[in-house]
């Protein structure tokens, strides 16, 4: 069982803090994108960033997100089980908006208490739980941007 | 000779990724018009596919409240000499941002230059507006949303779908 833990660009201490102490009930593969942050990990592999996190994605069998919208929505454009962790030692508090998204939609889980993050892994590994397909509403204003390019630029 | 450019305004994380998607959707237009592709973006946001990029300085900090007391001030001042620079040195006629707040400063210069601006309202805003959207709502020609539900926010916003 591969866990890919990401916080993408913004440090996220008390998430990768609450996995990395966590007593999992098997040993599970954990791998965790820290960015900035201070906090070592010392029972998991770990790294601050890459440019080749769609390979993490691909090898994971769940993925552990920050709220960031890129992050989540390449996650489920990918059909990936993922866990969303909205981060609050950012001042600005705007992560729960996608989080809400895609709790109300059931897309994926959120875990709004840091605290819980490991049960809520473990949750998803042991029960088969049916989450519903994202489907992508594709931009469809490229015309529109075209044709001020060729107004603008003539 | 001027060169023909398309100003694309661009912070870290989500907005860099937005930008990035934007960016390949219009290759081909820009390509065939030989319209350069300039980037004004936020320190260390290293976006790759423009053809050339100056960086400005961040307008605040996601987690100090403090630094924002001297980051705000040192941004307005670099972001004023970049965009006049850019304004100089190429034919501009279109700024293209999904924000953050970085975009306000250039967005004002080129208003009083009376160049277009496409604002996209980030794609993680569902129920609140972003502060900069909310000033672009304003002074952007067209301003586009990406999830139906900011219409209630944003009336005459023109939905479309997301990148």
């Amino acid at each position: 069982m591969n866990i890919f833990v990401t916080v993408g660009t913004t440090p996220f201490d008390t998430l990768i803090e609450a996995i990395d102490t966590f007593n999992f009930k098997e040993r599970l593969n954990i791998t965790m994108q820290i960015s900035t942050g201070k906090y070592v990990p010392k029972n998991y592999k770990f790294f601050d960033f890459t440019e080749r996190i769609n390979e993490y994605y691909e090898q994971a069998n769940i993925v552990v997100t920050h709220a960031g919208a890129g992050s989540i929505y390449n996650l489920l454009e990918k059909g990936k089980k993922i866990i969303i962790v909205p981060n609050l030692d950012r001042i600005d508090k705007h992560q729960d908006e996608i989080s809400n998204y895609v709790y109300k939609n059931n897309y994926g889980k959120v875990c709004y208490s840091i605290k819980e993050i490991g049960e809520n892994i473990e949750k998803l590994i042991e029960c088969n739980i049916d989450l519903e397909k994202y489907t992508k509403v594709d931009f469809f204003c490229t015309k529109m941007i075209e044709e001020i390019i060729d107004i603008e630029y003539n | 000779m001027k060169e023909d450019a398309i100003i694309f305004l661009c912070g870290t994380g989500g907005h860099k990724e937005q930008t990035k998607r934007l960016r390949l959707i219009l290759e081909e237009k820009l390509k065939s018009k030989e319209i350069l592709s300039i980037g004004i973006l936020e320190k260390n946001t290293n976006l790759e596919n423009m053809d050339k990029s100056y960086e400005i300085l961040p307008v605040r900090d996601k987690n100090c409240r403090y630094k924002n007391l001297y980051m705000f001030p040192q941004s307005v001042f670099s972001s004023v000499i970049i965009t006049l620079k850019i304004l100089f040195k190429y034919r501009v006629k279109l700024m293209i941002s999904t924000g953050p707040g970085i975009a306000v400063i250039p967005a004002i210069i080129f208003k009083i230059f009376k160049k277009k601006i496409i604002f996209i309202e980030t794609w993680s805003r569902f129920e609140k507006a972003s502060s900069t959207g909310k000033f672009m709502y304003r002074i952007a020609d067209y301003f586009i949303i990406q999830n139906i539900e900011l219409k209630e926010i944003y009336p005459k916003a023109i939905y479309g779908g997301r990148l």
